[in-house]
């Protein structure tokens, strides 16, 4: 069966699984540097959040953020969050993201808030097929 | 989207064009007459777009999922299929990625071999 693109979405990726995870190629931009990494799409994260080690490479001073604890299933951690460029396959939003206070923690996670409340975005997972586009770019 | 009518073979096919400049161009060879009149239909929403190589990273990730398992734990820098640098550190690598001519490598903190599947938040 072929899926066609859902509600007129334009970008379509074949996406690969790392980590077993959906990964997407993001960039981060903060004023004039920005950086090249790995995010996975995870739609059960109520943030975006992103290792410490990317806070330090786009310049942010990350302490003077804004301090939030978040809750795991058995657990808590906190992060500081910054305003940031995200572009994911050609998508820009800017977005206040998180970064890990614990640098020894490696996950990069695409979530709810600041990026999957700002786009339109299609999983088929069987034939590893993610189509993306910006919630302000009416449908065809 | 741009949906022209050959009039005078009957023809109908679709095509994507851009409008710069006040003049309407198509984005692949149109194979017209000089003088050939047509009709055009407007849909002002393109069709699927590829997306640019830079933001698809395909070569990169196909190292990642390929070629990262004796980097475990470490930084790696990539430039196509290409390891440029890799380290222990985020911005030593990403110095030696530059040192490199490399500007804009994909810069991943691989998890250890010894990492559990991720089991969610």
């Amino acid at each position: 069966m072929t899926f066609g693109s859902p509600a007129g979405i334009r970008h379509v990726y074949s996406y690969r699984f790392l980590d077993r995870s959906i990964a997407v190629p993001i960039v981060l931009r903060s004023s004039a540097t920005e950086i090249d990494l790995v995010a996975t799409i995870d739609t059960g994260a109520s943030h975006c959040i992103f290792e410490t080690a990317y806070a330090n490479e786009l310049n942010l001073d990350l302490t003077s953020g804004v301090l939030k604890r978040f809750r795991t299933t058995n657990s808590t951690f906190e992060a500081f969050g910054h305003e940031v460029h995200i572009e994911v396959l050609g998508v820009l939003n800017y977005s206040l993201v998180y970064f890990f206070a614990e640098p020894s923690i490696v996950k990069n996670v695409l979530g709810h808030a600041g990026w999957l409340d700002r786009v339109r975005l299609g999983l088929v997972d069987y034939d590893s097929l993610l189509y993306l586009d910006a919630y302000d770019q009416a449908p065809e | 989207m741009l949906r022209t009518d050959m009039m005078s073979i009957g023809m109908v096919r679709q095509l994507d064009a851009v409008f710069e400049a006040g003049i309407l161009g198509p984005l692949e060879p149109l194979s017209l007459n000089e003088q050939q009149r047509v009709r055009l239909t407007l849909d002002d929403h393109p069709s699927q777009q590829p997306i640019d190589s830079l933001s698809e990273r395909r070569d990169e990730l196909s190292w990642l999922a390929t070629k990262a398992r004796p980097y475990a734990g470490q930084w790696v820098a990539l430039s196509g299929s290409q390891l440029v640098a890799h380290g222990a550190e985020a911005a030593t690598v990403r110095a030696a990625a530059r040192a490199a001519n490399v500007d804009r490598p994909l810069l991943v903190h691989l998890p250890g071999d010894e990492e559990l599947p991720f089991g969610g938040w």
